[in-house]
């Protein structure tokens, strides 16, 4: 869909011949030739394509770069000679391209913007030569100059058609009039602004593949296929010291259906031993159809693993491989952001004393101690009603219960921190009371005044 | 004496689940989880108001050695606590919200068994028969100092004798003081409940010492 239309983006010969031409909306194509045969454009693929193809391309030189969504660059530069020479190197090329039924526009020139113009508008392949580039662009239409439609538009209708018609105006006028965007392009397609070819970087995914010589469906055969993968993959992670933090597994089924499953890891890991017990609860929710014929697992996500020298200390204070196994495996099941640890925090408001951070991301670090005590849990601040005037209250009720104090230990007052506005904090300054009750609950009550919002007793945490 | 002392609360027995009722429940789980060294699983369902504050249990033992699991519902509550006591030798504590029945028990205890964890269930009453090693009711008593003494009741007891235990939480030991002990046979905690304490357990019991309070400030 462009420019509210349904359009033809890509066409072959055979259309083009008919005066079909892209851009064109589907409905005039169709008017044309009602057995036009269409499907919709999947840029998705089409770019997974080219990757792939630049892969190919790294045959002949290292520098190869994707250019748009429907071209490759190539910087040969130095590498011609291995293939007898430019033009036999691109003749070859070509062939082989058109072996695998890829109809190529190629050119080559001095510079990227010349060969890039040359590749999409001339209606030959050209070589230039050494130095030639200018001339064999300047009587390309201005559109070779990779600059908008909109400035195209323009300069044709000010008679410039020809690359070689702007290059001969003044280059003050030019940036006046279409601003330095143009110049830029000009300089770069005549080879007076460097332009280099970025080269894509390869990685190699971590991901190993078996296929089965006979489909397979129970659940032990699938775990014995999958260490045998592990073991694999584990190898090459090693290699390059690195462990797995994302894994994910597919299955192919004998009638070519796929299925998938996934796990996450609290640390990065290479072990395949701990790694295949997370996929054991996991492996059950694959459905194997009429079997599995192969299978590929693929380490989506990876960090640095160095192998660590276990001193004293460090082993006293790393948690042992065993928990962080655990925290894997229900983080698996329940979600990692309800597997948590504390982490300490610089305030003096009690519920912002501490984080919780995941555990799976984070580490371990040591609680200062508190003093003056704080309550083993805390809650939602819930108002309590006393009977008396008393301070703390002799008598209240709370969660529907009445209490008795015994005793109890306070005042010890806590202010809201003033750059922080808690919505729970605008009741003002509070006098904490640990109380003791009859009932046998040790509670920790406030008395909070003074703020924008009414005070009172509340509750606020327990005490074991 | 020496019965009482191998009774000593302490000594959760590894590699079994136990349970643990009454007001300061919260305060048992912690001072066992401070008796024990290595990780600490704290499992706790989402839908419970009360959270953990960390700067309270560093009284007990260090917030680092702790992982809170915050599962949805029940039937995850359980399967974690599996997970966690079959993992590694740990302390796993869990407020499940009801007593696990027999079967779940029995699960749990075989987990616990496999791992040699501790396993130790947070329960609201001690109405429950399970396969639970040990039951526990801990009573927070009032006492005029400002250290808070507890009493521990031996409930159940699948390999010895009940009993119960006035302790104290030694903070800068981070350790157990039994003040005063006493052992006995099956029963015995029973009769420790008739003993004149004062203790007043039930929301109708307040009311009357409320009363009694009001007479005697008229008085």
């Amino acid at each position: 869909m462009r420019k509210s239309a349904l359009r033809l983006c890509s066409i072959n010969a055979a259309a083009e011949t008919q005066g079909l031409r892209c851009g064109m909306a589907l409905a005039d194509a169709r008017a044309m030739f009602p057995s036009l045969m269409t499907e919709e454009e999947q840029p998705k693929r089409d770019a997974a394509f080219l990757r792939a193809l630049t892969r190919w391309g790294m045959a002949y030189t290292p520098w190869v770069a994707v250019d748009g969504g429907d071209g490759l660059t190539l910087d040969i530069t130095g590498c011609d000679h291995l293939f007898g020479g430019e033009a036999q190197m691109a003749r070859v090329m070509a062939a082989r391209l058109h072996a695998m039924h890829l109809t190529v526009r190629w050119s080559l020139a001095d510079t990227k913007g010349a060969a890039w113009a040359l590749a999409r508008f001339a209606p030959e392949p050209v070589i230039a030569p050494m130095g030639g580039a200018k001339d064999a662009i300047s009587s390309l239409p201005v559109s070779a100059l990779r600059i908008d439609e909109a400035t195209a538009t323009t300069l044709s209708r000010l008679g410039l058609r020809e690359i070689g018609d702007v290059a001969g105006m003044s280059r003050g006028g030019l940036v006046r009039r279409f601003g330095p965007e143009l110049m830029r392009r000009l300089d770069q397609i005549m080879g007076v602004e460097a332009e280099p070819v970025a080269p894509v970087q390869l990685t190699t995914p971590y991901a190993v593949r078996l296929a089965l010589p006979d489909p397979i469906g129970k659940t032990e055969d699938v775990m014995a296929a999958l260490h045998r993968l592990l073991e694999r993959l584990c190898e090459r992670l090693e290699r390059d010291q690195r462990g797995a933090m994302r894994l994910s597994l597919a299955i192919q089924r004998t009638d070519h259906s796929e299925d998938g499953i996934g796990i996450g890891l609290a640390r990065p890991t290479r072990d395949p031993g701990r790694i295949l017990r997370l996929f054991e609860s996991r492996v059950d929710k694959l459905d194997a159809g009429f079997g599995i014929d192969a299978m590929r697992l693929h380490a989506s996500a990876t960090e640095p693993l160095v192998p660590e020298q276990s001193t004293v200390q460090s082993h006293a204070k790393r948690e042992s491989n065993a928990v962080t196994d655990l925290i894997g495996r229900l983080g698996n099941r329940i979600g990692f952001d309800r597997v948590t640890r504390f982490l300490p925090a610089e305030s003096h408001i009690p519920e912002r004393a501490f984080t919780v951070a995941p555990a799976a991301y984070s580490a371990a670090a040591d609680f200062p101690h508190s003093k003056p005590e704080r309550p083993l849990v805390l809650f939602q601040p819930e108002p309590i009603v006393p009977n008396d005037e008393t301070i703390p209250p002799a008598l209240f009720r709370w969660r529907g219960t009445v209490f008795v104090t015994e005793h109890s230990i306070g005042p010890e007052r806590i202010a809201p921190e003033w750059w922080w506005d808690d919505p729970n904090w605008r009741s003002g300054v509070r006098d904490y009371w640990r109380v003791q009750t009859l009932e046998g609950r040790r509670l920790w009550l406030f008395h909070a005044k003074g703020g924008e919002m009414r005070g009172g007793w509340f509750a606020h945490g327990m005490f074991g | 004496m020496e019965l009482t002392n191998r009774l000593k609360p302490q000594d959760l027995r590894a590699g079994r689940v136990h349970e643990v009722c009454g007001t300061s429940a919260l305060g048992f789980a912690a001072m066992a989880a401070g008796q024990r060294a290595g990780p600490v699983i704290w499992i706790e369902k989402e839908s419970m108001p009360e959270r953990l504050c960390p700067n309270g249990l560093a009284a007990f033992f260090e917030p680092d050695r702790l992982v809170v699991v915050r599962p949805t519902d029940g039937k995850e509550a359980l399967w974690c606590m599996e997970e966690s006591l079959r993992a590694a030798p740990s302390m796993v504590v869990a407020t499940l919200g009801t007593a696990a029945n027999l079967t779940e028990s029995r699960r749990l205890q075989l987990a616990a068994e496999a791992g040699q964890s501790v396993g130790l269930c947070l329960i609201p009453d001690a109405a429950t028969s399970n396969a639970a090693e040990t039951r526990w009711r801990s009573t927070a008593l009032p006492c005029a100092s400002q250290k808070s003494a507890h009493q521990w009741e031996l409930l159940k007891n699948k390999k010895g004798i009940l009993g119960h235990w006035k302790v104290r939480w030694n903070e800068a030991a981070r350790d157990l003081t039994v003040v005063s002990a006493s052992g006995g046979r099956a029963g015995a905690a029973q009769q420790s409940l008739d003993q004149p304490q004062d203790t007043i357990r039930s929301g109708r019991d307040a009311q009357k010492r409320l009363a009694a309070l009001l007479d005697q400030r008229g008085g």
